[in-house]
This record gives structure tokens, C-alpha cells and sequence, in this order.
């Protein structure tokens, strides 16, 4: 698949077909992070992440491509695994062989929204699986609240819909929490 | 509803862009005077976020899952044709005379699996109740179960409806509990697998469908299951023109059928009326499709028959064209 097929495929939703085409570009990063004292998991965390940012900013509708894919997504990785160096306590990464390939400076708000995307995240994953559940089918899926009161075994649209609100109650009290943990360091 | 719920549904609807213009206007005017009421609304855009990002995750993981799996196949599969290239040049060079066409049929070795006592989590009591082991086969080829005593149960390929090449997850599971399989009924249930995080679209299904399907799994998972299997064998045996070869004297089963529907819809209609409207939505028998289950249940009613505690499973060339099959002995 060419760059364009795969950024359409990632606007069509098909991201089955675009992750699978973007994982040729794994070994390289996967040499990276190898040789920058990783392993193999990290490798494989740092690139799913990659994934997922990339194709968060398609979503978003405002994303321009301006490199190839592979220089995108080796920018975003070397980045991520950075930053992961620097929560280890480590050194950032050496620049070694691999970087032949050129790499694009990503901006200031990147990094800053990654923050936010993160923490937001998991304060969704600390909900309790039916909330996770309930709000995916919604605001992911696109599921109609009737369809999930059936699906989920809610007596009706409302009670379901009541349900989806205290799940987001839930989940802004935990962003909260992480925010505030988060100054607080 | 409470007020703290209220402000929920409502930043909700402006971000989402439900709100009537004058309401979004006056809603965006209270936000710019209301540093808390902003501070609220970016949470919940965050959260929305959010979640997408837990999706992605998921189809991040899946797309990595299929990559691993993928790597192996070319690691192993670059192993394995080395070894088969060695290993035929060797069986060729050692051959006095030429291979008829009969013993290279036989020599392409079918694919034997074996049994194996893990049971899917998400099939719970089915297994419990009907006990037994699992075979697992591919479900984009046609395969046929043969067992000790010489009979046949077809499961053709096309009973898949979507042909696209299965992976190891997409499977059919057949179950055995079997005395004489001449003797015995044959049985399918068949689920859909509950992930809802499951795109509906790519298995071309419809929340309807699942939803009727999932509650048809829910009510046959808390009973006992065999009420709800017809009791006749009847139905389940093909006539002569269905055998596999004119000449031989197996029978052969076609792997599907066996449901008492009407009990099923009895009891769907009186417990959950809402879905029995559903009804007839999912293709349900004789159309098992990929990443769903189907348990085919050898049962019968003389338990004190000998046990066929093997049954192997073989891969059929052109079976049905040549009226040969190839076999290979038990697994056991």
C-alpha cells in the first residue's frame, strides 16, 4: 500500500488494513529502540503508540502529511522513546546508523497533547469495564443508546443513557485525580 | 436527573454539535465567563478523546497480533519448506520406479489435529454440560472427520460464509462425546463470539443480529443445553445420493443441523420478547461463519456403546470430484 492509500484507509476507519500495512516499518524501529537500551516490549509498546497518535491526527481531520509515512512514524517513535528514556532516568537516545533515515521535528503542541491523549486515556482505563464498554460503543463505535441499551441489558434507552453520563462523571473525577497527581510531582 | 448530570449531557450535546445555534452561542458565551464551566468542557473533550485512543488501542494490538502471527508463519513456513524440499528430494531419490498418481495423493500428508481439553472461555456451560474434547480445524478449507468405524461427517468450506482466509482464531470446534457415531445425532450450536468491540460491519452483521444471537446464547448457556437439541436422528442423516462414493458403504453426515428451533422460540418469546422480534436475523444453521463458534455435539442415546475416543480430522483433495479421499490413521 502507498502513503495515500494508507491515510485514506485510515479515513475510511479501516485501520485493520492500514496498522497491518504500516507494521513493515516495525523492524526499523524495533533496531532503534534495540539499540538504544531497549527491548524488544518496548519496542512493540513505543510502535503501537506511534499507531495510534498517527492515526488519532487523521481523525482529527486537521493532519498533513508532510514527510513520508515512515519518516512520520520513526519521528513520533524516536520522541516517545525519549521520553520514556527520560522517565527511566536515562540518557537520550544516541543517534547511531539507523538514523540515516531523516526524521521531522514534531511541534511544541504535540507533545503537549500526547500528555493530555495519555492521561485521558487512562482515566478511561481505570473505569470499570461496563463504563469502558458503554462509552466505546458510543463515542467510538457509534452505537445508537438504544442499540447499547439492548446490547448491554439496560430496561431502557434512558436508564442507559443516565448510565453514560455517570460513566463520564466517573471518568472526569479520575482525570481530575491523575491531573492533580500529575502537578503535584 | 441530577444537575451535575445535566451539566454532563449538555457539554455533551455542544460537543457533539447537537445543541440549536443559539443555544451553542449562549452556551460558548457562558464558557468564555465561566473559567470552571470551560475547565469542564475541555475534560470532557479529553475524555472523548480518550476513549477513541482506548479503541485505537485495541485495533493497535490486533494489527500486532496478526504481524506476530504473520513472522512466525514466514519463519516457520521457511523452516518447514526446507525441510519438505530436503525430505522429498530424499523420498524421490530413494523410489526404485515413478509415483503413481494414488500414492502421491496419499503421500500429501493431511493435517491432523489433535484433541485438546481447553475449552474458550466465552463458551462456559455448553462444554460443561456436554463433555467431551475439542478439535479444532481451519475453516477455509473442506474438511472431513472420520472415525474409527469408517464414518464421515462433511464440513464443507462454503458452510463458512465468508470465504476469506481464516486464522487460527476463526475456527470451527467440533466436540465429541461419542459412543458410535453411526449410532449418533449430530448437533450445532452456534454463537457469535461476544466482543463488542468488534467492528459489526466487517463480519457484515448488524447489532440486531448479535443482540439476537447474544441472547439466544445467554438463554441457552443457563439451561441445559441438550433442551434444547431435537431428538430425532432423522433429520440429521442424508440420503444415498449424499454419500461420499456410490460404492462405499460410509455414511456421511452433513456437519450441520439439529436445533429444535421451535422449543428455542418458544422460550425466547416468552423471556425476552423484545429480541424474539429479532428473530431469524442471524443465520443461524447451515451458515456458521467466521469468528463465531460451532459446536458440533457427537451424542447418543445407547451410552454404553463402545466410546470412539479418537476421531481424526483430515483434509479432503478434491474428495467429492475423484470420489477418493485421503486417510490417515488415529491420532491417537
Amino acid at each position: 500500500m502507498t502513503d495515500d492509500e494508507i491515510m485514506a484507509a485510515l479515513k475510511n476507519k479501516r485501520n485493520d488494513k492500514a496498522f497491518g500495512a504500516l507494521y513493515k516499518n516495525f523492524p526499523v524501529i524495533k533496531k532503534m529502540i534495540l539499540s538504544n537500551s531497549g527491548l524488544r516490549e518496548d519496542a512493540e509498546d513505543i510502535f503501537q503508540e506511534s499507531l495510534i497518535i498517527l492515526c488519532s491526527k487523521v481523525e482529527q481531520g486537521n493532519f498533513i502529511l508532510t514527510s513520508k509515512l515512515s519518516t512520520y512514524l520513526y519521528s513520533v517513535c524516536r520522541y516517545l522513546w525519549n521520553d520514556e528514556l527520560k522517565r527511566r532516568g536515562r540518557s537520550n537516545i544516541i543517534l547511531g546508523r539507523e538514523d540515516f533515515l531523516e526524521s521531522i521535528s514534531l511541534p511544541e503542541e504535540f507533545i503537549e497533547d500526547e500528555q493530555k491523549a495519555r492521561l485521558a486515556e487512562e482515566a478511561i482505563d481505570s473505569l470499570g469495564e461496563r463504563c469502558k464498554e458503554m462509552l466505546t460503543l458510543f463515542y467510538s463505535k457509534s452505537m445508537k443508546l438504544f442499540d447499547i441499551a439492548v446490547t448491554m441489558g439496560y430496561n431502557s434507552e434512558n436508564t442507559a443513557k443516565n448510565q453514560k453520563y455517570k460513566c463520564l462523571e466517573m471518568a472526569k473525577k479520575n482525570l481530575k485525580d491523575l491531573q492533580q497527581k500529575q502537578y503535584s510531582n | 436527573m441530577r444537575p451535575e448530570l445535566e451539566l454532563v449531557q449538555k457539554i455533551e450535546q455542544y460537543l457533539l454539535g447537537e445543541l440549536p445555534v443559539n443555544e451553542a452561542s449562549s452556551f460558548e458565551n457562558e464558557m468564555n465567563s465561566n473559567k470552571e464551566l470551560y475547565k469542564e468542557v475541555e475534560l470532557q473533550k479529553q475524555l472523548m478523546k480518550g476513549v477513541q485512543r482506548s479503541a485505537l488501542r485495541q485495533d493497535a494490538l490486533k494489527a500486532f497480533e496478526k504481524y506476530s502471527f504473520t513472522q512466525k508463519i514466514l519463519k516457520w513456513g521457511y523452516i518447514g519448506t526446507s525441510a519438505i524440499v530436503i525430505g522429498s528430494l530424499g523420498y524421490v531419490f530413494t523410489q526404485k520406479g515413478p509415483l503413481n498418481r494414488k500414492e502421491i495423493r496419499t503421500e500429501i500428508a493431511p493435517i491432523e489435529i489433535s484433541a485438546s481439553d481447553s475449552i474458550a472461555s466465552d463458551t462456559t456451560n455448553i462444554y460443561q454440560v456436554l463433555n467431551g474434547n475439542t478439535f479444532v480445524i481451519n475453516s477455509s478449507r473442506d474438511t472431513v472427520v472420520k472415525t474409527k468405524d469408517g464414518n464421515f461427517i462433511e464440513i464443507p468450506k462454503t458452510l463458512f460464509f465468508d470465504t476469506i482466509a481464516a486464522s487460527d482464531k476463526d475456527s470451527l470446534l467440533i466436540k465429541k462425546n461419542a459412543k458410535e457415531l453411526s449410532q449418533a445425532k449430530i448437533y450445532t450450536l452456534h454463537f457469535y463470539s461476544p466482543n463488542y468491540k468488534d467492528s459489526l460491519k466487517k463480519w457484515k452483521q448488524s447489532v440486531q443480529d448479535k443482540n439476537y444471537s447474544k441472547a439466544l446464547r445467554s438463554m441457552l448457556s443457563s439451561a441445559n443445553p441438550k433442551n434444547y437439541l431435537k431428538t430425532s436422528s432423522k433429520d440429521q442423516r442424508l440420503n444415498e445420493k449424499d454419500t461420499l462414493s456410490k460404492n462405499s458403504k460410509d455414511t456421511m453426515y452433513k456437519a450441520v443441523f439439529g436445533l429444535n428451533m421451535q422449543k428455542i422460540d418458544k422460550d425466547l418469546s416468552s423471556k425476552n420478547p423484545r429480541l424474539y422480534k429479532l428473530k431469524g436475523k442471524i443465520p443461524f444453521i447451515n451458515k456458521t461463519s467466521k469468528n463465531k463458534n460451532t459446536i458440533l455435539v457427537f451424542d447418543v442415546d445407547n451410552k454404553n456403546k463402545t466410546t470412539i475416543d479418537t476421531a481424526i480430522v483430515i483434509e479432503v483433495v478434491e474428495k467429492l470430484k475423484n470420489k477418493s479421499i485421503i486417510t490417515k490413521k488415529s491420532n491417537k
